[in-house]
C-alpha cells in the first residue's frame, strides 16, 4: 500500500485524504490545530462548524486515516516528516508520497502604528473571535483588501461589535466587477456575502481607501484612513486589517520545491518539482476553497497512483482557476500602499527592524546579514511577505526547524 | 581606460575586509570585490568567537595579536561590532582534561594572557547550568564575541567595494572579472576563504563544514563562551566527522550552539545525524539546553588547511599576488592579525610576529 | 453551558470556558500586551493562527509559548511581559 502523508487538514487536505483513502492508500493526516477544518472551516465545537464544511468533516470522520492533530511539522527529510506532537516530543512519519496543503496566511502590510496592541489581522480577529475573544461594544475598523474583510465585518458585528468602517483598497469599479464576476461563476458566494452584510450594514464602507496611520498608547485608540487625498480620523478600540492572502509555502521551500511568484509550482497532477511531493490548495496560489478542494482531490488521487480518475477533475479545475484569476485581479494591491510605512515603521516585528534600516539594502539576504531582519522566531513569515510587496525582494530562505522546536526534541531519534 | 589600484582584495568576508581596511589605513588605494556580498559566506555563518589559542607558539602569537586588535577596536566601536566581552571557559570533564587546564594556564600565563583556573565550585558559580560532576575549567578572561557581518561592513566602510562581482582569474598585477573586465593592481590579495583555490589552484584548502543552531532569547542562561576541552581534539584532528560542545551567549540573549566538523564538499544541506550528535553532545554538558527553543539551524564552510595554519603572504607564482586564506575555524579571530601581517609584508614593515609559519609559499616548497 | 476551568494570568485567577485559547484568556484578563518587544514596545496577537509569534507568553514557566496556539488547561499559569 502506498503511504500517503497529508499535511494540513483544511479543505485541500481533507479532499486529498478522502481521495487517497478511496484509492486504497494508507493515509496519515497531520495538522497543527486540535481539530480539522483549516482556518476557513475551523470551529470551536461540532455545532459551530460551517454548513458547507459539514459533509467534508463527516466524510473525514468515517475514513480509515491516522490522525495527528495538534502536531506541527518542523522538517521534511527524504521519505520522512518530523513533527512535534501535541504531547511534546518529536515523532517521525514515513511517506511514499507527501501532500502539502498548509493553506494560506494573511498578508500584513506595515503602516505607522501597526504594532499597537489590538491591531490584528482580519483573519486574526476572526481566529481570536472563534477562540472566545469578547468584542461586544468594541468600535472596530476593518481594513485592507479582499472578500475576507466582509466576512470578518459580518462575524464581528454578529458578535456585538460596532463596525465603524470597512476600508477596501481596491476601487469601486473593480469591486463591482468582482461582484458581477462572482455572480456568473459562483452565485453561492453572493448569497454568502449577503448573509454577512446584513450584520454589518449600514457600516460606513469605503473603497479606494487604506490606512494612513494608527495611534494609541497601551492599545490602539484611533485610526486614520485615506484615499490619498482626504483623511478620515476615527476613534476605535480594535483594527482588523489584512491585505489578502499569500501562500504558506515554508514547508515546500524547505523541501526544495520550485517556487514562482510566491507560490509552489505544480504540474497538472499537483506534483511539485520534487519527486513524490505534491501540493494542493492555497500553497499553489490563492484561489479559494472550491479550487482548494479540487486540487486536493487531484493530489490525493494522483499520489495514490490513480491518475486516470485525477484527470477527470481537470475541467472543474479550469473553471475555478478562472475565478481565482478574477479574484486576484479584482483585489490587486495598488502601488500607493508601498508608501504606507515611514522611516520609523517597524517591519520585522521579532527583531524590531525599521523601514529606514531596510529600504536601501539590496535584498533579503543583505537584510538578514546586516540587520537581522527576518531572523526572529517567526523566521520572516510576516516581514518577508511585506518586503516582497514593498521592495520586490524574494521571500526568505527556510531553514529547519520550520517552527521553533525544543533542542531536546531535535535530538530524539525515531 | 582601465583604472589602476594599489591593491585589489578579492573576497569581502571578514579576512578580506580586514586586509582591505589595513591597507587603506596605510594610505593605499584599495578596491574590494566579492562574487556575492559582504560577509555572506563563511563569515555570515560563523560564531564570531574571538579567542586566544595555544596549540602552537605560532598560533598563540597570531591569536593573541589578533584578539588585542579586536579588543582595541571595541573601545571605539563596541556597538558596531556587537562586542560581548564574555570570555571563554574551557571545560574539563575528567582528570586528563583538568591536567590540561593547569598546563594550559601555565602556557597562557607565560605569554601574558590573563587566565583563571576554575575548580569545580568556581565553575558552577559562574555557570550553574552546566551538568554536575565536571571538574573545573580554564577561563580566558579577555576573549570576546563579535558579530562578523557587522564587523566586515564596518571594515569596508571607507573602501571602494564591488559586490556581485566575481573574479575569475589573477594574472601578474591583474584581476580578470567574469564579464571580462580587467582590473590593474600593484598588489592583489586572494582572500576567498574556502573558495581561494578557485583562483589559486595550488592552495590545498578544503571546505570543512560546520553546523550551528540559534535559540530564542533566554537572558543569563549562560554567560561565557563555553567550550569543552575535547574541542581541541575535534578541531585539530583531521577526522572525517566530529562534534564538540560549544555554546555562545549573544548580546541579544540568544545562544549559538555548536559545533561540528566534517568534510562533505560544498553540500550546504543540514546533515541531520551530525546535527543531532552535535546537539546531544551540547545537552550532555548542559542538560537544561533541552528545554530551550531552537529557532534555526544552518551550515558554513571553514577553509581548512592541511597543517591548521592559514596561508598569509606573497604567492611567488604570480607577480603581485598575495594570499590571506585558509583560517579553518579561526578566521574571525585571526582576520585582524592576518591583515596586520599581510600589510607588514606588502609595505616592507618589520613583521609584527614571526611570519614564517604562515607563509603562503610554504606549500610550494 | 460550556464547562469552565480556572487559570491564572499574571498571578490573578480567572475562570474561562473549556476550549478557550491562552490568547483569549489573556484578553479576558484585561491585559493588552502579551509580550514586550526587544525595543520595549507592547505587543499583542496579530495573526491569531500561530505564525507571527507576537502573542508569546510564559506558560507554566516555559517562556516563548504562542498563546493563540494553546488551549487553557486547569491550573495553567500564564505570564505576560
Amino acid at each position: 500500500m502506498t503511504k500517503v502523508v497529508v499535511v494540513g487538514a483544511g479543505p485541500a487536505g481533507i479532499a486529498a485524504v478522502w481521495r487517497a483513502a478511496q484509492s486504497q492508500a494508507q493515509v496519515t493526516l497531520i495538522d497543527p490545530h486540535p481539530r480539522p477544518g483549516g482556518q476557513i472551516w475551523l470551529h470551536a465545537d461540532e455545532a459551530a462548524a460551517p454548513k458547507e464544511a459539514k459533509p467534508w468533516l463527516d466524510k473525514l470522520d468515517r475514513l480509515p486515516v491516522t490522525r495527528h492533530f495538534g502536531s506541527t511539522v518542523i522538517d521534511i527529510l527524504p521519505s520522512v516528516v518530523r513533527m512535534q506532537s501535541e504531547s511534546g516530543g518529536l515523532e517521525y512519519v514515513e511517506f511514499d508520497k507527501l501532500i502539502l496543503a498548509p493553506g494560506a496566511q494573511e498578508l500584513f502590510l506595515p503602516f505607522p502604528g501597526w504594532t499597537l496592541p489590538y491591531i490584528m489581522g482580519a483573519g486574526g480577529a476572526l481566529a481570536l473571535l472563534r477562540g472566545g475573544m469578547p468584542v461586544k461594544g468594541l468600535r472596530i475598523a476593518v481594513a485592507g483588501s479582499g472578500p475576507l474583510l466582509f466576512a470578518v465585518a459580518g462575524k464581528l458585528a454578529q458578535a456585538g461589535a460596532r463596525i465603524i468602517a470597512i476600508s477596501e483598497q481596491t476601487s469601486r469599479r473593480r469591486l463591482l466587477g468582482f461582484g458581477v464576476g462572482t455572480l456568473m461563476h459562483n452565485p453561492g458566494k453572493i448569497l454568502e456575502g449577503i448573509r454577512h452584510a446584513r450584520h454589518y450594514l449600514p457600516s460606513p464602507f469605503y473603497t479606494n481607501t487604506w490606512i494612513k496611520e494608527a495611534r494609541g498608547d497601551s492599545r490602539v485608540r484611533e485610526v486614520t484612513l485615506t484615499n490619498g487625498k482626504r483623511l478620515h480620523r476615527l476613534k476605535c478600540d480594535l483594527v482588523a486589517c489584512g491585505f489578502g492572502l499569500v501562500s504558506s509555502g515554508a514547508l515546500a521551500v524547505l523541501a526544495g520545491c520550485d517556487q514562482q511568484s510566491g507560490s509552489t509550482v505544480v504540474d497538472r497532477f499537483q506534483q511539485t518539482s520534487v519527486k513524490n511531493i505534491f501540493c494542493a490548495g492555497e500553497i499553489t496560489g490563492i484561489g479559494g476553497v472550491d479550487l482548494s478542494v479540487i486540487e486536493g482531490e487531484i493530489a490525493g488521487l494522483a499520489a495514490a497512483g490513480n491518475e486516470s480518475e485525477a484527470s477527470r477533475c481537470f475541467p472543474k479545475l479550469e473553471k475555478q482557476r478562472k475565478f481565482a484569476r478574477w479574484l486576484n485581479k479584482s483585489f490587486a494591491l495598488k502601488a500607493q500602499l508601498k508608501d504606507m510605512p515611514d522611516e520609523d515603521t517597524i517591519i520585522c516585528r521579532c527583531e524590531d527592524i525599521t523601514y529606514g534600516q531596510l529600504k536601501n539594502l539590496a535584498d533579503q539576504c543583505s537584510a538578514k546579514l546586516y540587520t537581522r531582519c527576518g531572523m526572529g522566531p517567526c523566521q520572516g513569515r510576516i516581514c518577508s511577505n511585506a518586503l516582497k510587496f514593498l521592495l520586490g525582494w524574494d521571500l526568505n530562505t527556510v531553514r529547519p526547524p520550520v517552527f521553533p522546536a525544543k533542542i531536546g526534541d531535535l535530538i530524539s531519534t525515531p | 581606460m582601465t583604472s589602476k589600484y594599489d591593491a585589489i582584495v578579492i573576497g569581502a568576508g571578514i579576512v578580506g575586509a580586514s586586509c582591505a581596511a589595513e591597507l587603506h589605513r596605510a594610505g593605499l588605494r584599495v578596491l574590494a570585490v566579492d562574487a556575492f556580498k559582504v560577509g555572506c559566506g563563511t563569515t555570515g555563518g560563523s560564531m564570531g568567537h574571538v579567542l586566544v589559542m595555544d596549540d602552537s607558539e605560532a598560533q598563540l602569537n597570531m591569536t593573541s595579536m589578533s584578539r588585542n586588535i579586536w579588543n582595541n577596536l571595541a573601545e571605539s566601536h563596541s556597538a558596531e561590532i556587537e562586542y560581548n566581552p564574555c570570555g571563554t571557559i574551557w571545560i574539563a570533564a575528567d582528570d586528563e582534561e583538568m591536567e590540561a587546564v593547569h598546563s594550559k594556564a601555565d602556557n597562557y600565563g607565560k605569554h601574558g594572557i590573563a587566565v583563571q583556573v576554575l575548580d569545580q565550585e568556581g565553575l558552577y558559580s559562574l555557570e550553574p547550568n552546566l551538568r554536575p560532576g565536571l571538574l573545573g575549567g580554564l577561563r580566558i578572561i579577555d576573549d570576546c564575541v563579535i558579530y562578523p557581518p557587522y564587523s566586515s561592513r564596518l571594515f569596508l566602510e571607507p573602501i571602494e567595494l564591488r559586490e556581485n562581482c566575481r573574479a575569475v582569474q589573477v594574472l601578474d598585477h591583474q584581476v580578470i572579472l567574469e564579464d571580462g573586465t580587467k582590473l590593474q593592481g600593484e598588489y592583489i590579495v586572494n582572500a576567498c576563504g574556502a573558495a581561494a583555490p578557485d583562483l589559486t589552484p595550488e592552495l590545498p584548502i578544503q571546505p570543512r563544514k560546520g553546523h550551528l543552531v540559534i535559540t530564542d532569547r533566554y537572558p543569563d542562561f549562560c554567560r561565557h563562551q563555553l567550550v569543552e576541552l575535547g574541542y581541541l581534539k575535534s578541531a585539530l584532528k583531521m577526522e572525517k566527522e566530529s562534534v564538540a560542545f560549544n555554546i555562545q551567549p549573544r548580546l541579544s540573549g540568544q545562544f549559538l550552539v555548536g559545533s561540528s566538523r566534517e568534510f562533505a564538499g560544498w553540500d550546504d544541506g543540514i546533515n541531520h545525524s551530525i546535527l543531532q550528535r552535535m546537539l546531544a553532545r551540547a545537552c550532555s554538558y548542559m542538560p537544561k539546553l533541552r528545554e530551550l527553543l531552537a529557532i534555526r539551524s544552518w551550515t558554513g564552510f571553514r577553509p581548512a588547511s592541511p597543517d591548521k595554519m592559514p596561508f598569509i603572504g606573497r604567492w611567488p607564482k604570480v607577480k603581485g599576488l598575495y594570499i590571506a586564506a585558509g583560517h579553518e575555524g579561526l578566521g574571525i579571530t585571526n582576520s585582524t592579525g592576518t591583515a596586520r601581517l599581510l600589510a607588514d609584508e606588502i609595505l616592507g614593515r618589520t613583521p609584527s610576529i614571526d611570519p614564517d609559519p604562515f607563509r603562503a609559499a610554504r606549500i610550494l616548497e | 453551558m460550556r464547562e469552565e476551568i480556572e487559570v491564572s494570568v499574571n498571578g490573578r485567577l480567572f475562570v474561562v470556558p473549556v476550549g478557550t485559547t491562552v490568547a483569549v484568556a489573556v484578553l479576558l484578563a484585561g491585559e493588552t500586551a502579551f509580550r514586550t518587544s526587544i525595543t520595549g514596545q507592547p505587543r499583542s496577537s496579530l495573526c491569531g493562527i500561530g505564525i507571527c509569534f507576537e502573542c508569546r507568553v510564559t506558560i507554566d514557566h516555559h517562556p516563548h509559548q504562542r498563546a493563540c496556539h494553546r488551549l487553557c488547561q486547569p491550573g495553567m499559569e500564564i505570564l505576560t511581559r
